[in-house]
């Protein structure tokens, strides 16, 4: 061999590693976290564009600013704070200004009052770009609906920004309580998401369990014992008629969902001490039982599409969490943790199941995945029981009782990460909500 | 392929000269071995004899060397004498290389960038028209669908037909009228064209060119300048930017018609004559291989060659590390939704020498893994991420202004989504 050749190669990896050098390929690098932490906005008040907006221009941006703030995702910077003052709707913005607060978001609007009709429009700006984040939206309503306007407002930002549909203009329905806890009245009530506008749909005289609105949010389901024994009934939000689904004799009815379809009704039906789930066409009456087990099975809830139905049984010999088809067949479990489980609920995704957990003394609100896996409790407390979806998907609604003679039942909320639990404010106590969907 | 990198090579070509050819041409000459004899067999001649040739040794120690006087008694002159010889002014074997002082890098004033960044002019909307009045239709109580049929079989129940006083109430919060939505076209949200970015200030001074880092290529390749470390490249979301030109390419069918050729004429050779033979094809394969090379089919990608302007040295894993934790600082997933939480996407950005990101080279060129929206609202935190760390610039070494002026970064918060 050559005594050349070992420096030759030596040569040409060298040279190799010279043109690797010279590639021009940017620099690489993979970012695989970041913060998890509230963004930074600005809502000043809304600008009146003439003397009967005045009031309402304050007022629109603090249930806006209210809406953001409360998902935990948001954090408002105080006017206080503000070196630019937004005086015109059609102002450009001063981004520098906003910047320099370290606001990420602007949100400007106006309003315009005439008569009983009112105007509002905003803008979304993306300070940290330098530039709007979406075109400008109005909307016209009546003086009366200012609240859902802001609702609204607030839901096109928040859809903005997270990319996911937003949740504050919506309703939710539950039961109103009063009295001591051994002699508790109870009665339906509806308000919006945050507490507001509240409205009672039913008097104290019997008491009513487990309201659930229809898809369409025009009718509720919920459960009265007005004659004496637990019974499903139908009521229209329109009219507050009422109409019970089934009566027969001996025969108690309960837990009552409906199907995304909005006709099918599925609930329970005890008959000789014997619980098993049934669907109603509630056009038709007809009924079809689609469970038929010793054990008692309870709190169904549809899947998205329809196709599965999540319930609750004993049939294991403890409260556990089922799916099937919608149809009826055979169940698969999927809770098996530790403990008890109860009142699943679909997400409107469907990606996942919210449930009541009892274990160790504790109550807990969780998720998991459609078989079962990944289960996250949210919540911890002496009891909290009966979760209920945002339209979104994003946030779960349930009741939190307290300890002792003086308890009583709040309403809470927690984002689906387990983050921002608050108290929702209701006039009294208040238990079993259930989310509307999104109004239209 | 621009001067700093050239000169980077012949210190690469130099370095590994030397390792391979250092022992032939610069190795000191040997010194001759010391004989070593038994002490207990030394003949009275013998020790004579080597006290005689004393001096001989002594020459190389040319100065202060004992007289031989003292050495003629061997009852009085121990062994060892002579090693102590060398402890005189012999002056060292090899003299140390005069370390000249390296050039003092000449400090030049700061690189005037040449892309400046705007300076958020405040956009100057066109006049908005008043928002389009939609029809105004008025608002409508809320739809009730009739759907409260009873049902045939069993005959629903009214009831009640008056609503408790109450409820009343809840009636006309469910005749709340619905707001018109309207969306507002275009015009009604000026969008501010982005600032045309401002002209480039005329130059007073040298404008300083980043890429021929001469003053560190000037000093003596003494150590490999690149590290042998392979930079980390995408594997799924990596964006084939560079493509394998023409001339890459046609160079290397032509290293392969080479190499190929070599190989038929060595094992023809082989034939005729085995000696010849092999030395032709150990030559021709050399051949190959630095043809090879020099075409680039030593690196890991097929991807052609780019403007030598591009390529640098290599950032330190430090490096790299420090602006990696700066972004992740920068980059909020608070308010992503948990669709977008399963979307990477890869971003592309140009850096100016002052090391701030230029926000209208701010792009997506790839992502995976999700909805196009979901991709987007990724996007939208990623970028704010960016202009967010690089609003007093990045961190980043100047002095490789030519490795991090173009950045891909693959943002990936599947590592933080909801389990």
């Amino acid at each position: 061999m050559s005594p050349f050749r070992p420096l030759i190669i030596a040569l040409a990896l060298g040279f190799a590693s010279l043109a690797t050098v010279t590639r021009a390929e940017p620099l690489h690098i993979v970012i695989d976290g970041g913060v998890v932490e509230p963004m930074p906005y600005a809502v000043p008040d809304f600008i009146a564009e003439n003397n009967g907006a005045g009031t309402l221009a304050h007022d629109l941006a603090r249930v806006v600013a209210a809406d953001l703030t409360g998902t935990g995702l948001f954090r408002e910077i105080g006017s206080d704070a503000y070196i630019s003052k937004v005086t015109s709707f059609d102002a450009p913005v001063a981004y520098n200004d906003w910047q320099a607060i370290n606001a990420q978001a602007l949100v400007t609007g106006a309003v315009s009052a005439s008569g009983d009709k009112v105007v509002v429009k905003f803008r979304l700006f993306d300070i940290v770009s330098g530039q709007p984040l979406g075109d400008g939206l109005q909307f016209v309503g009546s003086a009366k609906s200012w609240r859902r306007m802001a609702h609204k407002v607030a839901d096109a930002v928040y859809s903005r920004i997270t990319g996911e549909g937003g949740y504050f203009d919506s309703r939710v329905v539950y039961v109103a309580e009063s009295g001591p806890k051994d002699a508790r009245q109870k009665r339906l009530a509806v308000m919006d998401y945050d507490g507001a506008n509240v409205a009672y749909l039913t008097d104290s005289s019997a008491i009513v369990l487990a309201p659930h609105f229809s898809p369409t949010g025009d009718r509720i389901l919920y459960t009265s014992y007005k004659s004496g024994f637990p019974r499903v009934y139908l009521m229209n939000t329109a009219n507050l008629k009422t109409q019970v689904l089934d009566e027969q004799a001996g025969t108690m009815t309960f837990a009552p969902r409906f199907a995304p379809d909005g006709r099918t009704v599925v609930f329970s039906l005890e008959k000789d001490g014997n619980a098993d789930l049934y669907t109603m066409d509630t056009e038709t009456g007809a009924l079809k039982q689609l469970t038929n087990a010793p054990s008692i099975e309870t709190a169904p809830s549809y899947s998205p599409d329809g196709s599965q139905i999540v319930f609750e049984s004993d049939r294991s010999g403890s409260q556990q969490i089922y799916v099937m088809p919608a149809n009826g067949g055979d169940p698969v479990r999927l809770s098996n943790g530790k403990g008890k489980y109860g009142t699943p609920v679909w997400s409107p995704r469907g990606d996942l199941i919210a449930f009541t957990k009892i274990s160790e003394g504790r109550f807990h609100i969780g998720v998991f995945r459609l078989d079962g896996g990944e289960e996250r409790l949210l919540t911890s407390a002496f009891l909290d029981e009966g979760p209920t979806w945002a339209p979104n998907g994003r946030v779960i609604m349930f009741t939190r009782e307290s300890e002792g003679s003086g308890g009583s039942a709040t309403l809470w909320s927690v984002d689906i990460s387990g983050r921002n639990p608050h108290q929702v404010t209701t006039e009294g106590a208040a238990s079993d909500p259930a989310w509307s969907p999104l109004l239209p | 392929m621009n001067k700093g990198v050239i000169i980077s090579g012949i210190g690469h070509v130099g370095l590994i000269l030397w390792a391979l050819l250092g022992g032939w041409l610069f190795a000191e000459q040997t010194v001759p071995e010391i004989k070593v004899v038994d002490v207990s067999f030394i003949s009275s001649a013998e020790l004579d004899a080597m006290t005689s040739s004393a001096p001989s040794v002594a020459t190389d120690a040319p100065a202060a060397v004992d007289p031989p006087a003292d050495v003629t008694d061997p009852a009085v002159a121990p062994p060892s004498e002579p090693d102590a010889a060398p402890q005189t002014d012999v002056p060292a074997a090899e003299p140390a290389p005069t370390v000249e002082p390296a050039p003092t890098p000449t400090v030049e004033p700061p690189p005037v960038p040449d892309e400046t960044l705007p300076v958020d002019p405040i956009p100057q909307p066109d006049p908005v028209p008043p928002a389009p009045q939609t029809p105004t239709a008025e608002p409508q109580p809320i739809p009730v669908p009739q759907s409260t049929k009873v049902p045939k079989p069993r005959p629903a129940t009214i009831i009640s037909d008056a609503p408790p006083e109450p409820a009343t109430d809840a009636i006309k919060t469910a005749d709340t009228p619905a707001p018109a939505v309207t969306e507002t076209p275009a015009p009604d949200v000026p969008t501010p064209k982005p600032p045309e970015p401002p002209a480039k200030p005329p130059v007073t001074t040298p404008v300083v060119q980043p890429d021929a880092p001469t003053d560190v290529t000037d000093a003596p390749a003494l150590a490999p300048t690149t590290s042998k470390r392979p930079q980390s490249r995408p594997k799924t979301l990596a964006v084939a930017t560079d493509t394998p030109g023409d001339t890459t390419a046609s160079d290397q069918t032509a290293a392969d018609e080479a190499a190929a050729k070599a190989a038929a004429q060595a094992k023809a050779d082989k034939v005729a004559a085995d000696k010849a033979a092999k030395a032709q094809a150990d030559q021709a394969a050399t051949d190959a291989a630095v043809a090879a090379a020099l075409n680039g089919n030593g690196a890991t990608t097929g991807a052609s060659d780019s403007p030598a302007a591009n390529a640098g040295p290599p950032m330190t894993s430090g490096e790299i590390d420090g602006l990696r934790v700066a972004i992740k600082q920068c980059w909020n997933l608070g308010t992503l939704s948990s669709a977008a939480m399963e979307v990477k996407v890869t971003v592309r950005v140009d850096v100016g020498q002052d090391s701030k990101p230029v926000t209208a080279s701010i792009r997506m060129t790839g992502s995976q893994g999700g909805s196009d929206a979901a991709a987007k609202q990724v996007f939208e935190a990623a970028r704010r991420a960016i202009i967010r760390c690089g609003k007093d610039g990045l961190p980043l070494p100047a002095d490789k202004y030519d490795t991090w002026k173009d950045l891909e970064l693959v943002f990936d918060p599947t590592g933080m989504r909801l389990r």
